[in-house]
């Protein structure tokens, strides 16, 4: 017994770092059969590693308590606290704060605010007082600066190129180091002028400051107009009276690291899961508008109840992009949504998908889905584009009230004219795990150079159409397949 | 369906939640899985939240849904093996069921226990499933072999899982 009880106790550590063979889980099942006392250990050591495994809150802090924080998992924000809000809620947000904008809350992640102000993600930020008391959150500008803020942290935004750090952790990057303007990051004790950079900033209680600089230059005035100028590699730690010393360099906060590790899991960087289920509807979740919206407008308003999944009346919903659509550069970005689709008559626009241009309320490059009957026994679906020019593409669209994927891709070039591809996946359709080699329809080339930053999808209501699960990613499977969590 | 049962079957979810997730993780050994088997148990738990009879306990009755839409899950991902084959996964299931209740004690015997690790298990521990490191980061970041960090993990899970026995048989 005791020679099996060793023995499934490395079995099972092995499975719980991954390193369990297809012959060691037959051998961990046998001994499971064999007695209740071997399964207690099994439940009792599977216990310990899902309660880590669950992410709790585990601080370098050798003092600190590990799952202090109330672990509000990923799957609550997904899954429980969208039934919950499509429950209970089902009233629109009103954004607490309407102001002109020129950043976005791209991320966040467990994020509890303090203070007036508690974005959600997707939203505009204008000038702000910010105050993450937990989680971690991202904010991009306009000019493509991306701050990454880590709890406890303090952050006033000042203007669409400077901010004041009182306290706190921050993450800086500029993916578009060629900007002309340079980001002035101020803290309690200097100023930071980024030259194509990416740095980490820290600013601690008793007035310390650290920097960490990763790529190009970082210039730090201090407030006696001392400059110092650090580069890629370097780590400098300032005391609250002022004395400086150089410090070994860490390259990002572990917070970012993480979050960077999870978006390269196949992740979509936008999605909205509808919830099959009649007295459902949609949640409120991603609207920062609290406007009503007018008939046709491209302006997203409040997000409608839905009975089931058919909507009652326009509905809209919109998702921020965790990682911006820049059609002025080369690349390609997914998605795909799950439809039924009853045709009862000529509908226009029997639904749209549309991206917002950063920085502005404007939502561009449409992709309606309009089902024309035909007498030649067809039954179509047009589906336009109008990424700065119009596509229009005619699908053969599935029998009457059939489910069906609606995939598409979205190729962006630098210096040719961009196109969209799209696919009809019927329900009978394996999905394959990569891209099909045929698309059903490919878009006229249009030419597009907008940057957008967030996602809406519009139902018309006259459609008798149901809709599930809207995913885009930056690749096939991300955007078909995805994994949220 | 009305909506004082499904409030109350929801309220009761986000309670519970991180409990149900542990028993789900113990059946398929491993978090993605579990998130997916969840959050299908969700929507089941509250479509039939009329049947919920207030004067059982929740989880057990809860854990039941998790465990039939673990079957479910199973068939649906025939090909990839999971951890447990279905005749242990049905008998780990029902012993876990009556055990979880006291799951909520066990975490916060988990607290303590983590704060009493040595100061090297509790790095290695963040690093492994707070910071979710690559092994090969790991063994990097400590100077240590692969064989080492494995050892030393398990060994860090088995202390916990020990101290979490002392701690409850003192409650």
């Amino acid at each position: 017994m005791r020679d099996q009880l060793e023995t499934l106790r490395e079995l099972v550590a092995k499975h719980c770092d991954e390193e369990l063979s297809r012959e060691e889980r037959e051998t961990l099942n046998d001994l499971l059969r064999i007695s209740p006392a071997l399964r207690r250990e099994y439940a009792s050591l599977m216990e310990v590693h899902a309660s880590l495994v669950m992410r709790p809150e585990m601080p370098s802090s050798p003092s600190s308590f590990p799952i202090q924080r109330k672990t509000i998992t990923k799957w609550i924000i997904v899954g429980a606290a969208a039934c919950i809000v499509a429950l209970l809620a089902l009233t629109t947000k009103e954004s607490s704060e309407a102001q002109p904008g020129f950043a976005t809350l791209i991320q966040a992640s467990d994020c509890k605010w303090q203070g007036n102000f508690s974005p959600v993600e997707g939203e505009q930020i204008g000038e702000t007082d910010l105050r993450l008391s937990d989680g971690s959150a991202s904010i991009r500008f306009l000019s493509g600066v991306e701050l990454d803020l880590v709890a406890p942290c303090h952050l006033q935004i000042e203007g669409p190129n400077a901010a004041i750090l009182y306290a706190g952790e921050l993450y800086f990057s500029n993916e578009m180091s060629d900007t002309e303007e340079s980001f002035s990051l101020s803290t309690p004790q200097s100023e930071l002028l980024d030259i194509g950079t990416s740095y980490s900033v820290t600013v601690r209680k008793d007035g310390a400051e650290e920097l960490h600089v990763g790529n190009g230059t970082v210039i730090r005035l201090d407030e006696n107009d001392r400059r110092v100028t650090i580069e890629a590699g370097q780590a400098m730690r300032w005391q609250a009276e002022g004395q400086s010393e150089a410090i070994p360099f860490v390259d990002k906060p572990s917070a970012v690291r993480r979050a960077e590790r999870r978006a390269s899991r196949g992740k979509p960087i936008a999605w909205y899961s509808f919830i099959d289920q009649d007295g459902y509807g949609f949640t409120d979740a991603w609207n920062p508008w609290g406007e009503s919206v007018s008939k046709g407008s491209n302006t997203p308003g409040p997000i409608t109840r839905a009975k089931g999944l058919q909507p009652t009346e326009q509905t809209v919903i919109a998702a921020p992009l965790k990682v911006p659509i820049d059609m002025s550069e080369n690349g390609v970005t997914y998605f795909s949504l799950f439809c039924s689709i009853e045709v009862a008559a000529d509908i226009p626009k029997m639904f749209y998908m549309a991206f917002r241009e950063s920085g502005t309320p404007d939502h561009k490059a449409q992709f309606s889905i309009t089902p024309k009957r035909r007498t030649i026994g067809a039954h179509l679906l047009y589906a336009d584009t109008d990424l700065n020019g119009r596509s229009t593409m005619a699908l053969s669209l599935p029998p009457d009230g059939s489910k069906f994927q609606l995939a598409g891709k979205i190729i962006s070039r630098a210096n040719e004219p961009d196109q969209v591809f799209l696919r009809f996946i019927p329900e009978s359709e394996p999905l394959d795990s990569f891209e099909p080699y045929a698309w059903s329809v490919i878009g006229q080339r249009v030419e597009c150079d907008f940057r957008f930053d967030l996602v809406s999808l519009h139902l018309n209501t006259q459609g008798n159409i149901a809709v599930s699960d809207l995913n885009l990613g930056k690749t096939w499977e991300s955007a078909t397949n995805p994994r949220r969590k | 369906m009305d909506r004082e049962p499904a409030e109350m079957i929801t309220g009761l979810l986000m309670k519970h939640f991180d409990v149900l997730l542990r028993y789900v993780i113990s059946l398929v050994g491993n978090e993605a899985d579990a998130r997916d088997i969840m959050q299908e148990t969700s929507m089941s738990l509250v479509r039939k939240a009329d049947d919920y009879d207030e004067s059982r306990s929740f989880v057990p009755w809860a854990c039941r849904f998790a465990y039939l839409e673990t079957l479910k899950f199973r068939e649906k991902n025939g090909k990839r093996p999971l951890l447990l084959d279905d005749d242990v996964l049905e008998i780990i299931a029902n012993e876990q069921a009556g055990e979880i209740a006291t799951a909520d004690v066990r975490k916060e015997a988990l607290e303590a226990c983590f704060a009493k690790l040595p100061g090297s298990a509790r790095k290695l521990l963040t690093l492994r499933y707070h910071e979710e490191a690559p092994t090969e980061e790991i063994c990097s970041e400590l100077e240590k072999s692969r064989r080492s960090v494995f050892r030393e993990l398990k060994a860090a899970r088995e202390s916990l899982r020990n101290c979490i026995r002392k701690e409850l048989s003192y409650a």
